[in-house]
């Protein structure tokens, strides 16, 4: 057992974890270890670099262990927990924006450079993942909840803040467009 | 392709890893947050900050309070010796001057301006 593992009880008002359910309490080790990966995966997804999507989820946690006489009115932790993550990393994204598009310019000449190199690394894989990171933000976001999360359009309605059907038709967007990529990677 | 399969492409071309030694960093930035919180802490839901300024506050209160109220008690034993002293050299004065008054009275020789037409006088 590490220092960490010595654990700070954060009550919530519903009993929604696994690991306390009687008591409506875990510990942030517990939180942690049964969100963290879902929220970088999906913070990832939003900012698109590792780190700001460590930055993002730190932030998520500093929060909840600073405020925890707040965190007992939360209803819902994994719902907040995403859109706690989705705000932190909307922030990093309008802090860093100049940054990014400094990056994706790099990019794009670097690629341009060697055009037949880049057609050749394509694999299915990678056609999906370069498609996938180019899609909207916002689709982005609804088909890594939907997909990796496996939340309900209703349950990503209430943590992007739009309607149901808004989020289905950004799923039905973002999968089409994969679809496509996948189709014209098979036909050439 | 139907959408299941879609999402599976999805899930084996992409499966991010957080990077080693997140849990760490994280967790612990986390507890040195949460222990900046507790030394922080409110005290019936205020800012302890605030409490420190009221209590600020009443002190001065009291200590103005002590201060008035020592000056006043000075003054008032001032204003008792004082009164005190002025009532006894007052009355023995008093006494004294009517002694006085009354044997200058009787010594002095009688006044008879008036009865002689002084122009001292008013005349109207």
């Amino acid at each position: 057992m590490t220092e960490l593992d010595a654990g700070i009880a954060i009550s919530f008002g519903a009993r929604t974890l696994r690991d306390k359910a009687e008591t409506g309490q875990a510990s942030l080790e517990h939180l942690y270890d049964q969100y963290a990966h879902a929220l970088f995966r999906y913070a990832l997804a939003l900012v698109g670099s590792p780190e700001d999507a460590e930055d993002a989820v730190q932030e998520v946690f500093v929060r909840i262990a600073g405020e925890q006489k707040r965190s007992e009115s939360i209803a819902n932790v994994k719902a907040y927990l995403f859109a706690a993550t989705r705000n932190a990393a909307y922030s990093i994204l309008r802090s860093r924006r100049r940054r990014a598009r400094l990056e994706q310019a790099m990019c794009a000449e670097s690629e341009a450079g060697h055009p037949e190199e880049a057609s050749a690394r394509l694999s299915r894989s990678s056609v999906l993942r370069e498609v996938f990171a180019e899609l909207p933000i916002e689709q982005r976001e609804v088909l890594v909840l939907k997909i990796f999360d496996e939340m309900t359009f209703k349950e990503i309605a209430e943590t992007v803040g739009a309607s149901i059907n808004t989020v289905g038709s950004r799923y039905r967007y973002g999968i089409e467009r994969l679809r496509q990529a996948l189709e014209e990677e098979h036909d050439g | 392709m139907d959408d299941k399969r879609m999402e599976e492409s999805l899930r084996s071309a992409w499966s991010p890893q957080p990077p080693d030694g997140m849990r760490e960093r994280v967790l612990r930035r986390a507890h040195e947050q949460s222990a900046r919180s507790r030394s922080a802490r409110p005290i019936f839901g205020v800012a302890r900050w605030k409490f420190a300024f009221a209590g600020l506050g009443i002190a001065v209160v009291l200590l103005g309070n002590t201060a008035d109220y020592a000056r006043q008690s000075r003054m008032a034993q001032m204003m008792d010796g004082a009164s005190a002293a002025g009532a006894a050299i007052g009355t023995g004065t008093l006494l004294e001057q009517r002694r006085e008054i009354e044997r200058l009275l009787a010594q002095a020789p009688p006044d008879n301006r008036f009865e002689n037409g002084s122009k001292g006088g008013n005349s109207l």
